[in-house]
């Protein structure tokens, strides 16, 4: 079964690099250019993803603030997470994973292997302890009226060349 | 009288018997005269005898009343004789005596006088020198504090009774200031610790202190031992903590010093994020190149020239963080000459106008006709015009309107740049010209240091004592203001 993980980054080129990385490692991937887009997408959705990959400083909804969204609903509170972040000293790893469960902290520049090695791990079929999750979940999510995503995830083909050309003419 | 009665009466007999001795010569008499002889002579030694006693027991009064009298003078007894005899011999002596023995006294009490008036101008001047410390120490900025060795609070002027909040009016001294002092116990620890030591100390640490509305405040506390220096005949025995006097501590605001740090702490924090982005997409894509995720010669073209383009983001921030950093250090090379701002204005505007066509911007300019002349740095000034109508374009959406502007003012010129792009909150209005600001909802719009508007300000502002201002209105546009000091024929 693919596993599915939805990515929120504002940086269009660093989320392209992730996805592609992903993708042709076998995962399903959906992207968003920020926090609200990526929960509208959660919210959306008819299966939740396995994972969500999210950087922390992003308009409109940071990373911190979806993964206390996510936290706070009784649907999606065991979703595991990864925060990526280019702050420094600001953020401990350790207080993250206490106050919101967060599985991976990752500090930019990170590498795609890593984040494909941490995802292969978190979305792996054997059990995970999630210390955020207090039982384990056996109702079923009820599916959304909305068949699939419509939200701000952008195709691999298309996006990416017309921003690089949007650079090269500012240059 | 007796003395005087007595004399008389031996004088008498003496005349007496010579008489009577001298009869009996005329009379040939021998054996009479001789009988008078021996009677007289017995007579004679008698006398003597007795008059040799009286000399010796009047010396002795003398000698007594003397030494009395100069036990009196110099024990300073106020019992006084009821009276001293003296005879008529040694008066004379006795009053030299007294004489000499009232100018020693009367020299050692001029001595005295002088020593007295000596230790009072001492006394004055010291109390003087006391009054002037406490002046000098109660109005010093710095507040000071200072316990015994009994841990008692001995000191404390002016400014340390303000910001340790110590009120001695009322109520029992000791108990209320050591009761106001538990608010700053690291303080109270840090003067004690120091004062009970066995040899000088001293000692710095770095403490916050609440004011009533538990406001934080920093101070760097100094803590050193008192030792009393005036006792030079301190022996090898005797060990330092006899001498200790107690503890003195001055504090330092260091509340500026924390600022600096923070805010120093903040720049490199922001610094350091903003060129892990650049880094993380050149790192990321580099990996992919090399991992051959690129399945064609495009794909591989493509994110090479994601990797250069981000690379030149990176030297972009880089070169502006090092263009503030120059300015506020005070050490670029500003080549400030009167120029015309009109000539600089239309560089400007041919300069960013290709991009503003590819964006199907209209690009207005309104510049005035009159020759402004300004005194300014050609260079800097370019860059802070093309700055400012980059950002207009970077944030005004396509078939927008931008307009540059000029216009003397009545010491100044004005020169606005307009646009009808996405706006600005009031808040963000005042953050834009924050480094690193970036207003998050429009940081997708255009990639951006956001270093560009502070460098703005810095180039106005610090190096050409002018004013820049924003006005604006979300949804609506931004104008930028900058007004800069227009050159006079009395500057020129």
């Amino acid at each position: 079964m693919v596993k599915k993980i939805l990515l929120c980054d504002d940086e269009a080129h660093i989320l392209r690099a992730m996805e592609i990385k992903l993708k042709t490692s076998g995962f399903e991937v959906f992207t968003a250019l920020d926090g609200q887009a990526g929960w509208e997408f959660l919210e959306q959705s008819d299966s939740l993803p396995d994972l969500v990959i999210t950087d922390c400083q992003m308009p409109r909804l940071d990373g911190l603030s979806l993964i206390r969204k996510i936290r706070s609903s009784s649907s999606m509170s065991s979703l595991k997470t990864i925060l990526l972040t280019a702050k420094g000293y600001e953020l401990s790893e350790e207080d993250l994973k206490n106050e919101l469960g967060i599985e991976v902290l990752l500090t930019k520049p990170f590498s795609p292997r890593k984040i494909l090695e941490k995802a292969t791990e978190l979305t792996s079929d054997k059990p995970a302890e999630n210390p955020f999750t207090k039982e384990p979940k056996t109702e079923k999510v009820s599916p959304k009226t909305e068949s699939s995503w419509t939200g701000p995830t952008f195709e691999l083909k298309e996006k990416p060349p017309e921003q690089t050309k949007q650079l090269k003419t500012k240059r | 009288m007796s003395k005087q009665l007595l004399q008389y009466l031996v004088i008498a007999t003496v005349g007496a018997a010579t008489l009577a001795g001298l009869s009996m010569l005329f009379a040939q008499r021998l054996d009479f005269v001789l009988a008078e002889l021996t009677i007289f002579g017995i007579f004679t030694c008698c006398s003597a005898l007795w008059f040799y006693w009286q000399l010796r027991n009047l010396r002795r009064e003398n000698q007594s009343a003397l030494e009395n009298l100069e036990q009196v003078v110099h024990s300073h007894q106020p019992d006084l004789p009821q009276e001293i005899h003296l005879s008529d011999q040694h008066s004379n002596v006795i009053c030299q005596k007294i004489v000499r023995l009232l100018q020693e006294r009367a020299e050692s009490y001029h001595e005295v006088r002088q020593a007295q008036a000596l230790a009072e101008a001492k006394a004055h001047q010291a109390e003087n020198r006391r009054k002037q410390l406490d002046e000098i120490v109660s109005a010093l900025n710095l507040p000071i504090i200072a316990f015994d060795q009994f841990d008692e609070l001995i000191l404390a002027n002016k400014t340390a009774q303000d910001l340790l909040q110590l009120d001695n009016t009322e109520g029992p001294q000791e108990t209320k200031i050591f009761e106001q002092l538990a608010n700053c116990q690291e303080l109270v620890s840090l003067l004690s610790e120091a004062a009970h030591r066995k040899a000088p100390v001293s000692k710095t640490i770095d403490l916050s202190l609440h004011d009533a509305n538990g406001t934080p405040s920093f101070y760097r506390a100094t803590c050193q031992s008192l030792v009393d220096l005036s006792q030079n005949n301190k022996t090898k025995t005797q060990s330092y903590e006899e001498t200790m006097q107690g503890a003195v501590a001055v504090l330092y605001d260091i509340g500026e010093q924390k600022n600096i740090q923070k805010r120093n702490a903040e720049f490199v924090s922001a610094a350091s994020h903003e060129m892990k982005t650049p880094l993380t997409s050149i790192r990321a894509y580099v990996e992919l190149l090399a991992d051959g995720v690129a399945e064609d010669e495009e794909t591989r073209e493509e994110f090479l020239e994601i990797i250069d383009s981000q690379a030149d983001r990176l030297q972009r921030l880089i070169n502006n963080l090092l263009d503030i950093a120059r300015i506020e250090a005070g050490v670029v090379a500003v080549k400030k000459e009167p120029l015309s701002l009109s000539e600089v204005l239309e560089q400007a505007f041919h300069l960013v106008q290709p991009s503003a066509e590819q964006k199907s911007i209209e690009f207005k300019k309104d510049i005035s006709s009159l020759y402004l002349s300004v005194l300014a740095d050609r260079d800097m000034l370019l860059q802070a015009t093309i700055n400012l109508l980059s950002n207009a374009i970077k944030y005004t959406p396509k078939g927008g309107t931008i307009s540059l502007r000029s216009r003397p003012l009545d010491s100044a010129v004005s020169i606005e740049v307009e646009d009808n792009g996405v706006g600005l909150s009031e808040e963000d209005c005042h953050k834009v010209f924050e480094k690193f600001y970036r207003v998050k909802e429009n940081s997708n719009m255009a990639t951006g240091t956001g270093l560009g508007l502070p460098l703005v300000k810095h180039i106005v502002e610090d190096v050409h004592r002018g004013t820049l201002n924003v006005q604006s209105e979300i949804g609506a546009g931004s104008c930028f203001t900058m007004n800069l000091p227009l050159l006079t024929g009395n500057d020129a």
